[in-house]
């Protein structure tokens, strides 16, 4: 990134990926881990960018409806993060966020989705190097799990087979 | 970065002040700033010049750890956020050249330039930087220039510098590559930090196996300083446990030390986890000397371990000394030019520390922070708003205006008209990413109106351009592909409040920090996440709602709870800055502990405490602040700006109604109870310190003359403190009450002075206080015997029907010892003040921590606030503290208060929670779940109840939205339809063709 005419050259437009890559939701605090990925920037840690990034002002805020509804849409897994203990803007946010993440996880279990397509990290706004490790290391562990199963197509087999299951209990 | 934003507060970066004049409340100062050689009001920070740059320098903020270049930012998050030029390593300024040829070269070129009309001097060996820059901010012309400011009042926040260990030759620092300082551990365990955290040998780069610390280097003696840096002992312990975590490789860590002051709030459970978890060995010891091991550069540690009384040879990989704090080098120049002292190590000196915590010794020069001393970073923080209420004192128009020109909103209705914009940001957006193309395919995505690039959104031009855009197409949204929220969002909100456009109809994507800065490598990728979260912004910004700002009238009165010194203190600050305040107080007289005949000397300059006290007392009258004796608090109801309080006199039955706009809490603790132990209560010679310093106030109230002190009809010759009783106890408190050594220690003083021969049980001392090292090192000299008591024992008190002997195994002799003594004093720790403790938990809401005590809001940044707004806590309501510490939270109590006051209305955040109160079910998990207690359960019909969000306490952090089982609370600007938008918009490519 020195110059202009330094940058990598790339192809204009965009092409389809050569082989799969994973999907991956990161749901982040405003205080804490979204000013961390800041951070990374700043300091230019480069890392993998398979991610995208949605902020809500607390980990509090990140309900299992998030976390369902990224799986359901086809994400490859999800990263929910947030304050380190003691640090959250909110005082006990995080410990609530660790509260929701149990519940989400054992949902996400009976889907029968696997772990480590879930995970909780805290990341303070100081940690830039560890953001991007974490970002490393759990892209490299969905990318190990391949796509998931609840792909988006599979889902909607299975949305159309309840709601014929319904449809025919309702008639009978 | 508050600072750096806030409308009030000019910041003069590179500067020194060279002269003051005048008077408190007028004073002129005179300030050199030093050229920085970048234009602030220009540099956008993208790091261009950074890259090119070919001179590199030592990095200051990693102690010299990492390189950095000529040009560079001091830290990441420095502000302004703006470049600096090093004079020394730039090639342009010729810091190479002495004074003299640098004059010479200057003349000969005005020489030149008065020939020839279209002269460049030819200084610019380099200007690569210069070349680099897109936005010409750097200006090698600057020089350095002369600024006078008038103020009203001065504060020094100069901080200290680390003590130099060279000077200690016997460590090795300096000569032994793996002798490193506590600075330079921190930042090899800094994440960012430059080995990004892990800790390794300096001289192989290899993880180090077996650490060992060493505490007190450069402080209690060594080096000619007395006194205890206070941060140290902490450090060491956080440190050691980090490593722990860090590298499992570490397999031995070793702390040397002298005593473990862990004093402050939660620091001994602190100390306790870590011998729990076996995070390091605690060796008490100072060592002789540190040896190099040639063959592989290891060290071998000579200490006397003194509580195993032999010799040790440590074998260490890595040595940390925990380097004392020293006074900073340019403090004596600084105090002189403003006309103030230093203390005897350099220092700024306080005037007087029990009457106010803050004042330097030169009316309307205030100092905090380790400028004064060695502080930890809660009292820091503590002492810099007390400043902020003293100070207040000598400004005028401290009442902030409200500004009174409205714009007429713009009508923002209708389906969404988005507009995009694309920020190139120079090249730091625009080098990695095609920004024709995320233009173009912004322009593609339904309701988007209009997409367009600027080359930087954030300037000037680009904000009218951004102003035209909206008005030309009649937006309706705005998303801008730039930077980071965080810190560009308050700059185009601001923007477009101006012009009536609803500040809550922005969304930014972070396509910089997020995007092209981190995957400069992978351009496609990039470029591909960029459009994705292009997007997902625009999805967002079509479900965004115009939000506006609340406001309810502040009522500009604040009410003090407690008549004690603190309580005094935050009364007078508020007071003289005009505020109407009322001071309650339950008994009938002012001053707590001070005053009557409760307190004799205090420490550390032996002030007479009645002295204090009718000090305290003529400030506060003067002040014109409402006292009111005997006076209880009935009930509080309501929330910042508008408390309703009932107070009620308890001699007549009177009640009053008074509303309140803010409450400070100054209700005081209680000291322990040691009815049976130690024999307290069963002999009549056991007293508690408090007693005692009755003791002291009545015999020499009686009698001028000095003579034996009568206590319980009889004269002793001999006395013994037991020191903790009732603090560090793993039954009862944990905690340390802080003010018990160093009044342990005065009172042996003056035991001693009497002739009578004292003994000190004690656990650790931790004379941690101004002064009081100094004062603990005269008690030594006196004669004054210190016995140390083992973890886990505790001395037995022994005797017929008097106390005749102290009986305790002494761990410095390693035997048990038994001192005769005919008078025995418990120093007695600080416990929460029941029932007012409880029953103003009850009334305020306020959280208690796991101690009892209430619990501030956060420990380094708000150590006086509640969680509960417009509720303030001040002196030992909040923790055990002595009376310097309990003056200096007071005053920080009353700075925060008066922050609240000096508004004419509460402005209420938009962006909060609010209830449905059809789908609401009253199960009430919002009331439970939130710290700041803005969900009530309310009554609406008879019997019919509904969860009800009070908009003034709700913080926006959408906790009980995401709990609400009913789905009938949504967070604002962050609902679920918004959140979800984005989530689909990441999976659904949606491009109108």
């Amino acid at each position: 990134m020195t110059s202009k005419n330094l940058s990598p050259k790339r192809q204009r437009g965009v092409t389809s990926p050569p082989s799969w890559e994973p999907s991956i939701v990161v749901f982040a605090c405003n205080w804490c881990s979204y000013a961390g990925a800041d951070t990374a920037g700043v300091s230019r840690i480069q890392h993998q960018p398979h991610f995208r990034m949605i902020r809500v002002m607390c980990s509090g805020r990140i309900q299992p409806g998030f976390v369902l509804r990224a799986f359901e849409k086809g994400a490859d897994g999800v990263l929910v993060s947030g304050c380190h203990f003691g640090d959250c803007h909110y005082i006990f946010g995080n410990e609530r966020a660790v509260e929701q993440f149990e519940k989400t996880k054992n949902v996400v279990k009976l889907l029968g989705l696997e772990e480590g397509r879930l995970r909780l990290e805290w990341i303070s706004a100081a940690e830039g190097a560890r953001f991007a490790e974490v970002i490393n290391e759990f892209t490299d562990q969905v990318r190990k799990l391949g796509p998931s199963k609840l792909s988006a197509r599979k889902l909607s087999a299975i949305s159309y087979q309840l709601s014929a299951i319904s449809q025919r209990v309702r008639r009978s | 970065m508050d600072a750096g934003r806030h409308p009030l507060i000019e910041l003069v970066t590179n500067a020194e002040v060279i002269g003051c004049e005048g008077e408190p409340g007028n004073f002129r100062v005179r300030v050199r700033k030093s050229p920085r050689y970048v234009r602030e009001d220009r540099c956008v920070a993208c790091g261009l010049c950074v890259d090119v740059c070919p001179m590199v320098g030592g990095n200051e903020f990693d102690v010299g750890l990492k390189a950095r270049k000529a040009i560079h930012r001091p830290f990441p998050q420095s502000v302004p956020a703006t470049y600096v030029i090093d004079r020394d390593a730039c090639l342009n300024l010729l810091g190479h050249l002495s004074e003299k040829q640098y004059r010479r070269l200057e003349k000969v070129q005005q020489i030149k330039q008065r020939k020839m009309e279209d002269y460049q001097p030819n200084v610019l060996i380099c200007g690569h930087c210069t070349k680099a820059c897109e936005v010409d901010a750097i200006d090698f012309d600057m020089r350095p220039e002369e600024i006078e400011l008038d103020v009203g009042a001065i504060l020094v926040a100069v901080g200290f510098q680390e003590f130099d260990a060279r000077k200690l030759g016997n460590y090795g620092y300096g000569r032994f590559p793996n002798v490193v300082t506590s600075l330079e551990l921190e930042r090899m365990l800094n994440a960012s930090g430059v080995t990004q955290g892990h800790v390794v040998r300096p001289s192989d780069m290899k993880t180090p196996k077996r650490i060992v610390f060493i505490q007190c280097v450069g402080a209690r003696g060594e080096g000619g300083r007395p006194y205890c840096s206070r941060f140290c002992c902490m450090n060491a312990v956080k440190d050691s446990m980090l490593v722990r975590q860090h590298d499992p490789e570490v397999e031995d860590v070793t702390i040397l030390y002298t005593d473990l002051r862990a004093f402050g709030k939660g620091f001994d459970d602190f100390v306790q986890r870590s011998r729990d978890e076996k995070s390091a060995n605690y060796v008490r010891g100072r060592p002789a000397k540190i040896e190099l091991v040639p063959e592989d550069n290891s060290l071998e540690v000579f200490v006397e371990d003194t509580l195993e009384h032999r010799q040790r040879r440590i074998g260490a990989d890595l040595v940390v000394l925990s380097v004392a704090a020293a006074p900073n080098d340019g403090a004596i120049v600084l105090a002189k030019r403003l006309g103030i002292e230093t203390d005897q190590y350099g220092f700024i000196a306080r005037r007087d520390p029990a009457i106010s915590a803050v004042e330097s010794t030169r009316e309307g020069v205030f100092v905090c922070g380790s400028a004064m001393g060695p502080q930890v970073i809660p009292d820091c923080v503590a002492q810099a708003s007390a400043v902020a209420a003293r100070a207040q004192l000598f400004l005028t128009g401290h009442r902030v205006e409200e500004k009174a020109e409205a714009v007429e909103p713009m009508d923002l209705s209708g389906q969404p008209r988005v507009g995009v914009m694309v920020c190139h940001c120079g090249i730091n957006i625009a080098g990695v990413l095609d920004i024709d193309d995320l233009v173009q395919y912004a322009a593609g995505i339904p309701d988007v109106v209009v997409a367009e690039n600027n080359l930087f959104a954030c300037s000037t031009t680009g904000q009218e351009e951004l102003v035209e855009l909206i008005r030309e197409h009649k937006l309706n949204r705005v998303v801008i592909a730039a930077c980071t929220p965080r810190t560009h969002e308050p700059i185009f909100r601001e923007t477009f409040a101006l012009i009536g456009f609803n500040p809550y109809l922005l969304e930014m994507v972070n396509i910089r920090d997020q995007c092209s800065w981190v995957h400069a490598k992978e351009a496609n990728a990039a470029q591909e996440k960029a459009r994705t979260l292009i997007r997902m912004g625009v999805a967002r910004a079509r479900h965004l709602e115009p939000l506006h700002e609340g406001e309810v009238p502040m009522t500009h009165a604040a009410l003090v709870i407690g008549g004690g010194i603190a309580g005094i203190q935050a009364a007078t600050d508020l007071a003289v800055q005009g505020f109407p305040v009322t001071l309650v107080e339950k008994t009938d007289r002012l001053g707590g502990r001070l005053a009557g005949a409760n307190l004799k000397y205090l420490y550390p300059n032996m002030r007479l405490a009645a002295e204090v006290v009718e000090e305290k007392l003529k400030r506060l009258t003067d002040s014109g602040a409402r006292v009111l004796l005997n006076t209880e608090v009935e009930n509080i109801t309501g929330f910042v700006g508008n408390f309703e309080v009932t107070l009620r006199a308890s001699q007549t039955g009177k009640e009053e109604v008074l509303p309140i706009g803010a409450i400070i809490l100054a209700i005081g603790a209680d000291l322990h109870d040691p009815q049976g132990e130690f024999g307290y209560g069963k002999y009549p010679n056991v007293l508690t310190s408090e007693e005692l310093e009755r003791v002291f106030s009545s015999f020499e109230l009686q009698s001028q003359a000095r003579g034996p002190l009568p206590v319980d009809g009889g004269h002793p010759q001999s006395a013994a403190f037991i020191l903790c009783v009732g603090s560090r106890d793993p039954e009862g408190f944990t905690g340390c009450s802080r003010y018990c050594c160093p009044t342990a220690i005065k009172q042996a003083i003056q035991l001693c002075k009497m002739g009578i021969d004292t003994t000190i049980f004690y656990r650790d001392i931790r004379t941690i206080s101004a002064g009081a090292e100094e004062m603990y090192r005269q008690a030594r000299g006196m004669g004054v015997l210190f016995v140390r008591i083992p973890p886990g024992e505790k001395p037995e008190v022994i005797g017929e029907q008097r106390a005749e002997a102290v009986r305790c195994f002494d761990d410095l002799l390693g035997r048990r010892l038994e001192v005769p003594t005919d008078l025995v004093i418990l120093s007695v720790g600080m416990r929460p003040r029941q029932p007012e403790t409880a029953r103003f938990h009850d009334l305020l809401k306020a959280s208690l921590g796991l101690d009892g005590f209430f619990l501030e809001l956060h420990p380094e940044l708000a150590p006086v606030e509640t969680a509960v707004e417009g509720v303030l806590l001040a002196g030992t309501v909040q923790g055990p503290k002595d009376i310097v510490d309990s003056v200096a939270q007071a005053s920080a109590a009353a700075a925060k208060a008066s922050v609240f006051l000096a508004y004419d209305k509460v402005k209420l955040d938009p962006a909060v929670a609010v209830v449905d109160e059809v789908k609401c079910r009253t199960c009430g998990t919002c009331v439970d779940i939130c710290q700041f207690h803005a969900p009530q359960l309310v009554e609406t019909a008879p019997g019919v109840f509904t969860a009800r969000i009070n908009a003034s306490l709700c913080k926006g952090c959408g906790t009980c939205t995401s709990w609400c089982p009913s789905g009938a609370i949504t967070s604002k600007h962050f609902t679920d339809n918004q959140v979800h938008a984005m989530i689909d918009a990441f999976f659904a490519e949606e491009v109108a063709s």
